[in-house]
C-alpha cells in the first residue's frame, strides 16, 4: 500500500472525528490537491458545517467586554462573573521590561501572578471552550494577548482594545518588578558604562569561558531573559529568550543549534532569525530582539 | 451608550451576531473539521476586534472579514503544502497581510453563498459508479473505512485506493481546477 493512500485515509479519519488533522507535511503537490479535495468533501456531510451554538455564544462572550447594555446578546451568552483564568500557556515569561536602545520593544510580559482585570467577561474554565478549543486557541491566545501587546508583536496583538486595562495592570506590575530588580542587582552588577542617555544598563552575565564557541547559555539581564551565544573566540551574540510568537520562553537546542519554543514549535537560529513558525499555523515571525554586548576583563556584559 | 453613531464595540457585536455563523460555515468548508473551524473563526474575529475599521460601511467590513478569513485559512494550509493548495493570489495576500490590514480598502467583495453544495450532485453524476459510491459513503454519509468497505463489499485496502483516486478525479469542490 503506497504511503499516500494511508496518509489520505488518516486525514479523512481525523476530519471525520472533527479534529485538526495531524499529518507531517508532505512535498508532493498532487497529494496536496487530494487532501484539499478530501477536506472540501468532508465538509459536505449534511449538517456538518453547522456551528455549535455554544461555541458562538462563548466566543461572543470572549470577544466583547462587558459594557452597559451589552449583557443581553441575542446568542444568549451565559452570564459570567469570574475573572479569567491565569494565562496558562504563557509559562514563565520574562517578568519585566527593560528599555534598550537597540530594541523596538524589549520582550516582556506581565508576571504570571498579576491579577486579571476585574471587568472581563470570560467563560469559566470548566466550560466547553476549554474542553473543545482547548489550549490551542482562544484562552491561550487571550492569555498571551497582554504579553503580545507589550512585546509589540504586530499580527499577534489580538484583543488589543480589550486588553488595555490588563496591559496597564501588567505595565504597573512590570514596573514594580523592575524596581525590585534594580534594587537587588542594579548597583552591584552594573559596571560603569550605563548608557549616556540613561537607557538600559550593562549587566554582567557570564565569564567568557562559561560558553563554548558555537554554543549558547541562558542569561538574565535583571528581569530580562536572554541567551548569550558565542560565535568565535571574541564574538558573541546576545538575544532575547522570549519567542516572538506569543511570548513563551525559548530553549537552546545544542543538537540543532537553534532556539526552540516549547509552546508552538517555533525556532530561531543563533543570530535570532526565525527558522520556523509556530507548528499549528504558519505565521512569519519577527527576528528575536538583539542586545548590545561587550567584554571587559573576560566578563561578558549585556546592555538591557 | 445610545448615541447617534454606534460605538466600535456595538458595530463589532452587530457584525458578529449577523455574520459569525455564516463565516464559520465558510471556514468549515475550507478546513473540513470543527476544531479548526472554531479555532480559525475565533482568530478572524480577534483580528477584527483589533483591526476592523468600524467607520466603514458594512459591505466593506464584510469584505474585510472574509478577506482576513481567506488569509487565515491560507496560513493554516500552508504548513501542509507550501504553494500547492494555496493559490498564488492567496499567498501574496498572506504575505502582504500587514499592508492589507493597514490598507485603505478591502480588495474583494464578500463571499457569496458557497456554490459547493450545488456542485456536489453534478460532480457525482459524472463520476464512475465506484467513485461515486466511495465518495458518497465516506464523505456524504460520514462512514468509517470499515463501514465503507462493508457497504461496498470490497476490502479496506481497496477503499483506501479508491477514495484517493475518486478525490483525484472529483477534485476540490472549491477550486475551478476540479476537472470532471
Amino acid at each position: 500500500m503506497s504511503p499516500q493512500y494511508e496518509r489520505l485515509n488518516r486525514w479523512i479519519d481525523q476530519l471525520q472525528a472533527n479534529q485538526h488533522p495531524e499529518l507531517e507535511p508532505g512535498d508532493d503537490p498532487a497529494e496536496g490537491e487530494v487532501l484539499a479535495a478530501a477536506t472540501a468533501w468532508a465538509a459536505m456531510r449534511p449538517g456538518a458545517d453547522e456551528p455549535d451554538p455554544a461555541f458562538l455564544a462563548n466566543l461572543r462572550a470572549q470577544l466583547f467586554v462587558a459594557a452597559p447594555g451589552a449583557d443581553e446578546g441575542p446568542t444568549g451568552a451565559p452570564p459570567i462573573g469570574q475573572p479569567r483564568p491565569a494565562a496558562a500557556p504563557v509559562a514563565g515569561v520574562a517578568p519585566a521590561p527593560r528599555p534598550a536602545p537597540v530594541l523596538p520593544a524589549v520582550a516582556m510580559a506581565p508576571p504570571p501572578a498579576s491579577p486579571p482585570p476585574e471587568d472581563r467577561r470570560v467563560v469559566p474554565a470548566s466550560t466547553f471552550l476549554e474542553r473543545r478549543v482547548s489550549r490551542r486557541s482562544l484562552l491561550g491566545a487571550m492569555g498571551a494577548a497582554a504579553a503580545g501587546l507589550v512585546a509589540g508583536l504586530g499580527l499577534q496583538n489580538i484583543f488589543m482594545q480589550q486588553e488595555v486595562g490588563g496591559a496597564k495592570a501588567a505595565t504597573a506590575a512590570a514596573q514594580e518588578e523592575l524596581e525590585k530588580y534594580e534594587q537587588i542587582y542594579g548597583d552591584k552588577n552594573a559596571p560603569p558604562g550605563t548608557l549616556p542617555d540613561g537607557q538600559g544598563k550593562w549587566f554582567a552575565v557570564a565569564h567568557m569561558n562559561d560558553v563554548q564557541i558555537g554554543e549558547a547559555i541562558p542569561v538574565t539581564m535583571g528581569a530580562v531573559k536572554g541567551f548569550l551565544v558565542r560565535e568565535d573566540a571574541t564574538k558573541f551574540n546576545a538575544l532575547s529568550g522570549v519567542c516572538t510568537h506569543l511570548g513563551c520562553d525559548l530553549g537552546w537546542q545544542s543538537k540543532t543549534h537553534a532556539f526552540v519554543c516549547g509552546c508552538h514549535g517555533s525556532s530561531f537560529d543563533v543570530t535570532g532569525a526565525a527558522l520556523t513558525g509556530p507548528a499549528l499555523y504558519y505565521v512569519p515571525l519577527r527576528h528575536l530582539p538583539v542586545f548590545s554586548w561587550k567584554v571587559q576583563n573576560d566578563i561578558v556584559y549585556v546592555l538591557a | 451608550m445610545a448615541a447617534p453613531t454606534p460605538s466600535p464595540d456595538e458595530v463589532l457585536r452587530r457584525i458578529y451576531d449577523v455574520h459569525a455563523a455564516q463565516l464559520y460555515r465558510f471556514i468549515y468548508h475550507k478546513v473540513g473539521n470543527r476544531q479548526d473551524a472554531e479555532d480559525l473563526t475565533a482568530q478572524v474575529f480577534m483580528k477584527a476586534t483589533q483591526s476592523l475599521k468600524v467607520e466603514q460601511d458594512e459591505q466593506s467590513q464584510l469584505a474585510w472579514l472574509y478577506q482576513v478569513a481567506r488569509t487565515t485559512i491560507a496560513d493554516h494550509w500552508r504548513i501542509y503544502y507550501k504553494g500547492s493548495v494555496v493559490s498564488l493570489d492567496e499567498m501574496q495576500e498572506a504575505n502582504g497581510y500587514q499592508e492589507f490590514v493597514e490598507g485603505p480598502e478591502p480588495s474583494a467583495p464578500p463571499e457569496p453563498e458557497d456554490p459547493a453544495v450545488q456542485k456536489v450532485g453534478a460532480i457525482l453524476e459524472r463520476l464512475p459508479e465506484n467513485y461515486r459510491q466511495v465518495l458518497t459513503f465516506r464523505f456524504l454519509h460520514g462512514y468509517s473505512l470499515k463501514e465503507t468497505a462493508a457497504a461496498m463489499n470490497i476490502s479496506e485496502g481497496n477503499v483506501k485506493v479508491l477514495q484517493y483516486r475518486a478525490l483525484q478525479k472529483a477534485g476540490n469542490l472549491h477550486a475551478p481546477r476540479g476537472e470532471v
